[in-house]
C-alpha cells in the first residue's frame, strides 16, 4: 500500500472505518481557560498568515520547552513574546480569541479570493490582448504578402508607359540641319 | 496548574508534528509535572517513531488526531477552507497547528495528500503502540505486556 499518493482510495470502506478513538484519551483535559491577556490582532494576524515562528530566536526548536524559565512562563500563561505554538494553544482554549480568529480568517480568505479572481481577470485580459494582436499581425503578413506575391500585371497601368511625360520638338540646327530634342514633363 | 502541564502536552504534541521538538528525554520531567508521566510517554511515542519508522508518516498520523480529538465540536466552514488548500498544494504540514486543525474532521485522503505518499493507519498506529510497549512497559513500576490507549 506504501504507493505514492493518487485520489483513488484502494481500501476507503478500511481507511474509513480506522478512528484512532483510542488516542482520545490524550486530549481529555482540554478545556475552555479565562484568560487574563490575550495575543494582539497583530500577532492574530501574522499567526493566521504563517509568518509568526517557533522561536523568536534561531533554530528550530520551540521557545516554550527550550529552558525552565519559558516553560514557567506557559505554565503562567506570562509569554514574554507568543509564539507559533502559544497562540495555537491559546485559541484552542480562549473563546474569545476563537471567534477572533475565525473573523481573521473569514476576511483573509475573502481578501485571497478576490485577488485569485482579479489575478484571473488579468491573465484572460493579457490573452485577449495577445490574441488580437496576433490577429493584427496575422492579417498584416497576409496583406504584404498578397502585395508580393501579386501577378505581374498590375491593377493599373503605370503612367510612364501610357501617358506621355515628354515632349518632343524638331528644332533647326544651323551645322546639324533639323535636330529632334526631347523636354521632360515633370519627373521621369 | 494541570491543565497548564495538560496543555504543555498538547504544545509539545504539535512541535512534533512541525518537526521543532526537544528530544522526548529533556522535556520529560517538565510534562510530567502534574504527575501524569503515562500520558507524557505516549506523546513520546510518537517522537521516538518520528526517529525510527517515515517521520512523514507520524505526523500524518498526528494531523488526523488533532484534526478529529483536538475539539469535540465539528467546525464545517473551517474544514472547507482547510481541505481545499490542502486539495491545492497551498498547505504544507510544518504550516499546521493543533488549532488550526481541531474541528476540521479529516478524511484519510487529505492525509495522505499532506504525506505525499498512502500508507496504511491501522498498521502504523500498531506499529506506535507497540515501540511505546518497547520503551515504556519495562520501565513502569507495575509489569505489564500491553497498554491499552483508550480510557
Ligand atoms: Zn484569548
Amino acid at each position: 500500500m506504501d504507493a505514492k499518493y493518487s485520489p483513488q482510495q484502494p481500501h476507503q470502506d478500511e481507511l474509513d472505518r480506522e478512528q484512532l478513538a483510542e488516542f482520545a484519551g490524550l486530549f481529555e483535559g482540554l478545556r475552555r481557560i479565562e484568560y487574563p491577556a490575550h495575543p494582539s490582532e497583530a500577532i492574530l494576524r501574522a499567526y493566521i498568515a504563517n509568518r509568526l515562528a517557533d522561536s523568536p530566536e534561531a533554530g528550530r526548536v520551540g521557545a516554550t520547552f527550550r529552558d525552565a524559565r519559558a516553560f514557567q512562563g506557559f505554565l503562567q500563561g506570562r509569554v514574554p513574546y507568543w509564539t507559533r505554538s502559544d497562540v495555537a494553544i491559546h485559541v484552542l482554549t480562549c473563546t474569545r480569541c476563537q471567534e477572533r480568529v475565525a473573523y481573521l480568517r473569514a476576511r483573509r480568505w475573502q481578501l485571497l479570493g478576490s485577488a485569485r479572481q482579479v489575478s484571473t481577470t488579468g491573465t484572460r485580459s493579457w490573452w485577449r490582448r495577445f490574441a488580437w494582436g496576433a490577429l493584427g499581425a496575422a492579417v498584416a503578413a497576409v496583406i504584404l504578402a498578397a502585395l508580393w506575391l501579386w501577378p505581374s500585371s498590375p491593377l493599373s497601368p503605370a503612367c510612364w508607359i501610357e501617358e506621355r511625360c515628354w515632349s518632343e520638338i524638331i528644332q533647326e540646327s544651323p551645322t546639324k540641319g533639323s535636330v529632334m530634342v526631347v523636354y521632360r514633363r515633370g519627373r521621369f | 496548574m494541570e491543565i497548564r502541564i495538560e496543555l504543555a502536552r498538547l504544545a509539545y504534541a504539535e512541535n512534533i508534528l512541525r518537526c521543532t521538538n526537544e528530544p522526548p528525554e529533556m522535556v520529560e520531567d517538565l510534562l510530567s509535572l502534574d504527575g501524569e508521566l503515562e500520558k507524557a510517554r505516549r506523546w513520546f511515542a510518537f517522537a521516538e517513531a518520528k526517529r525510527r519508522f517515515d517521520p512523514n508518516v507520524v505526523r500524518g498520523l498526528l494531523v488526523y488526531l488533532f484534526s478529529h480529538y483536538a475539539s469535540p465540536e465539528f467546525d464545517p466552514h473551517k474544514r472547507e477552507q482547510l481541505v481545499r488548500e490542502i486539495m491545492e498544494g497551498r498547505v504544507r504540514m510544518r504550516d499546521l497547528t493543533i488549532e488550526r486543525l481541531a474541528g476540521t474532521r479529516l478524511r484519510w485522503e487529505h492525509i495522505f495528500r499532506l504525506v505525499g505518499r498512502q500508507f496504511n493507519p491501522t498498521r502504523e498506529k500498531e506499529k506506535i503502540k507497540a515501540l511505546y510497549n518497547q520503551l515504556y512497559a519495562s520501565a513502569s513500576a507495575v509489569p505489564r505486556t500491553e497498554v491499552s490507549y483508550g480510557r
